[in-house]
């Protein structure tokens, strides 16, 4: 190596993240260059120095460590235990050689079959949720931005010569898109053009706008398979690309590469980074783009007409578009976000046909979402203005009510062993009850604001997002009462008097009903459980509470099947 | 069932859980990862904002995570990086559920207190005003940068710097690079 090492190369060489070729012609190189070996030995000084800064200065206003630390050993012991116990209730028999080996054989056969043998699972379901997270992950604040960049391999069909090339895309949160593509990059200015051409919305490459755009014409169901933690979705679409072929990973629903099979040639583009970035981090000819001058008013408004500009998510408002349908996609534009679980945002009708989106009370961050996210909407009024607040009233606990707060019962406390451990539990009970009534609070209001008649009036495309969004929440809110039960189960056990939880089948019922039953149902659960772990006004006795919370989780059970069948 | 006799929990942990089947310890490994990282872990979240109380309590709760992760037989290269990772996405969960954002913001005159072993007085203002220097471009730096110095400071490799921010191996370097010579250029000022 004859060139003096960068300054990266001199950090890396420090940081020893050099290869083992790359450090042995490092080191030849810093034998035999004064200039680069006083230019390491600086930087090493350097960085003691960054260190002494930030233990000395940065790290000296931070609270120490508590001392002593609390042990873990007791709630790793918890928690293997609270895991395993209906492993042991369900295995009362003696074990001998044979039935543990004929047990290996089937475990490792199933663990093999279940990662070899591709599984059939919802093509549906697989988009709905990779749309949900995909307008989750985008969703950035002003000032940010977000990259993907992906690497596009092409094969000729005719030729069968490939050739590689790479997009590096971004997207400010004012929805502008930028992708840099190499002037001599064939591959990727062919992809590129492809977009342009079918009026793909040029937004991310890999993205639910993207492939929502490219199969918008479907002429059969999507089907999915799942292999190990990856998720196959194919689509075939009417015109082309005639084939879609997503990989989607299942622990975050992100789609990590995406084929197009056009008639001349195939696609695969797979991503190859995806990060949020602040403006400082992001490359001035991007900014160049991403931020131009304003425009004037007659550039604005060809701009606001141009396709490419828009993705797929913001309505095209036209201006005989149903009232209904502009607030459902304003409720399923929230939705997307997870804004409607509860937070202070209430939307309503406005003036002449308009929707009134208020959210005083939201947090700072929610509002500049928001504000995002609602701005290009004509039909939609923001209000994040607080109006001038009237005092409030001082809610005293008289002191009778508060003679009568009565802790948890001792039995309990002596089950848990330790009141960490009651707290731990406590906190984790009343975080899945929590979740879950938020989801069927949000179901509770879409259920009185879309009642029967109502839906007859929407469009089917709204009827759609209404469904999505109902199973949406009926399936979080299963996930939550799933927990629930799991959690509950070892002291239900202990207590309940019991022995079966209501598996009577569910009445079939419109989603409506079904939506206010089982609120009510959570509401008296959570109610009981409250009661039963927390300090309370309302005690009640262990057995009898942990009888009635397995009897409301078995009709939680029912009317939340009930809803998952339901279709507006 | 007699003591010591395999059942079928224990036969089905096996299949499941390897690492723990080999050595039966999957206790003490969290137990010992536990007590080397915890300060550690403690002192990245705190320095996020996170109060002492909150802190020690997302702390154990990220090895309380480390320890279902590996009982449910995920795969995990670096346990340090994995801890961190998740201790990094706490903080920032944390702080959207309290509707804000977070790092400790610290009175810098404070700086003039640091000890140091320089032999005249002159000598120790000047280092003081330096790390007073350093610490102000810190505090200054866009949050992926200083993570990324806090985090190669707490010994990470730059693969796992890159896993926790999400970015590619060479973004984690370029980002490491930029913030360690926008600091030296704040030391030299």
């Amino acid at each position: 190596m004859t060139e003096h090492l960068t300054r990266q190369q001199l950090l890396s060489y420090l940081d020893g993240e050099l290869s083992k070729a790359a450090t042995r012609a490092a080191d030849e190189h810093l034998h035999s260059c004064w200039t680069c070996r006083t230019a390491l030995e600086r930087l090493q000084e350097d960085i003691g120095a960054i260190l002494d800064a930030q233990n000395a200065v940065l790290l000296r206003g931070v609270p120490p460590p508590p001392k002593p630390w609390p042990r873990i050993e007791p709630l790793l012991v918890a928690a293997a235990e609270s895991g395993h116990v209906s492993w042991r209730a369900r295995l009362s028999f003696r074990w001998s050689p044979v039935y543990a080996t004929a047990a290996v054989v089937a475990i490792v056969g199933f663990i093999v079959f279940r990662w070899l043998t591709p599984t059939a699972v919802s093509a549906n379901e697989v988009l709905r949720q990779v749309a949900q997270a995909d307008a989750k992950r985008v969703a950035t604040a002003s000032g940010r931005f977000v990259r993907q960049r992906v690497r596009v391999t092409k094969t000729e069909r005719r030729t069968a010569r490939t050739t590689f090339g790479e997009i590096d895309s971004w997207r400010a949160a004012n929805n502008a898109v930028y992708w840099r593509v190499g002037a001599s990059d064939v591959a990727a200015s062919d992809l590129r053009e492809r977009y342009q051409r079918e009026n793909v919305p040029t937004g991310l490459p890999l993205s639910a706008a993207a492939y929502q755009s490219w199969s918008r014409q479907l002429t059969a169901e999507p089907q999915a398979a799942r292999h190990g933690n990856v998720m196959d979705v194919s689509l075939t679409a009417a015109h082309e690309p005639h084939q879609i072929d997503l990989k989607v990973r299942s622990d975050d629903w992100h789609v990590i590469s995406m084929d197009l099979s056009f008639a001349d040639a195939g696609f695969q583009i797979g991503e190859e980074e995806f990060a949020v970035v602040s403006r400082d981090l992001t490359p001035p000819d991007v900014l160049a783009h991403l931020e131009p001058p304003p425009p004037t008013t007659e550039e604005r408004s060809v701009a606001s007409a141009s396709p490419a500009r828009r993705l797929p998510s913001e309505p095209s408002v036209e201006p005989a578009q149903n009232v209904d349908d502009i607030e459902m996609e304003v409720l399923l534009a929230l939705h997307q976000i997870g804004a409607d679980l509860g937070e202070p945002i209430e939307v309503a009708r406005g003036d002449s046909g308009s929707i009134r989106v208020n959210a005083w009370g939201a947090s700072q961050e929610r509002k500049n979402q928001l504000r995002e996210l609602l701005k290009d909407r004509p039909n939609v009024q923001l209000e994040l203005e607080t109006p001038a607040s009237e005092p409030g009233t001082v809610v005293e606990l008289s002191s009778a009510r508060a003679a009568k707060l009565t802790g948890p019962d001792e039995r309990l406390a002596r089950w848990f062993g330790g009141s960490q451990l009651r707290e731990n539990f406590t906190r984790s009970v009343l975080d899945s009850g929590t979740s879950m009534l938020s989801h069927l609070y949000a179901l509770k209001e879409l259920a009185q604001r879309w009642t029967p008649e109502s839906v007859s009036g929407l469009s089917s495309n709204a009827k759609n997002n209404l469904a999505s969004m109902i199973q949406d929440h009926a399936r979080a809110a299963t996930a939550d009462e799933s927990e629930l039960k799991l959690t509950l189960g070892p002291l239900i056990a202990e207590f309940s008097s019991k022995t079966d939880a209501d598996t009577s089948p569910a009445h079939q019922t419109d989603w409506q009903t079904s939506a206010l039953a089982s609120l009510q149902t959570a509401k008296d659960t959570d109610g009981l459980m409250r009661s039963l772990l927390t300090t309370t006004n309302h005690p009640v006795v262990v057995e009898d509470a942990l009888s009635q919370i397995q009897h409301k989780l078995g009709e939680l059970d029912n009317s939340l099947a009930s809803l998952r069948s339901s279709k507006p | 069932m007699a003591a010591g006799e395999p059942n079928a929990l224990s036969i089905t942990r096996a299949i499941r859980e390897p690492a723990l089947s080999q050595a039966d310890n999957l206790n003490e490994r969290v137990t010992t990862l536990y007590e080397t990282h915890r300060d550690g872990i403690y002192r990245f979240l705190a320095s996020h904002g996170l109060s002492p109380a909150v802190a020690q309590e997302v702390t154990q709760d990220v090895f309380m995570k480390l320890f279902v992760a590996l009982r449910q037989g995920t795969a995990i290269v670096s346990e340090q990086g994995w801890l961190y990772g998740v201790a990094a996405k706490s903080a920032v969960d944390y702080w959207r559920r309290e509707g804000r954002s977070a790092w400790v913001e610290l009175d810098l005159s404070e700086a003039a207190a640091v000890s140091s072993a320089n032999p005249t007085p002159e000598a120790e203002a000047a280092r003081a005003q330096r790390l007073h220097r350093i610490a102000d471009a810190m505090l200054k730096l866009p949050h992926e940068l200083r993570l990324c110095v806090r985090l190669r400071s707490e010994g990470l490799r730059y693969r796992e710097i890159a896993e926790i921010l999400g970015v590619g191996v060479t973004t984690a370097s370029d980002w490491l690079s930029t913030a360690v010579e926008r600091l030296r250029g704040a030391a030299h000022d």
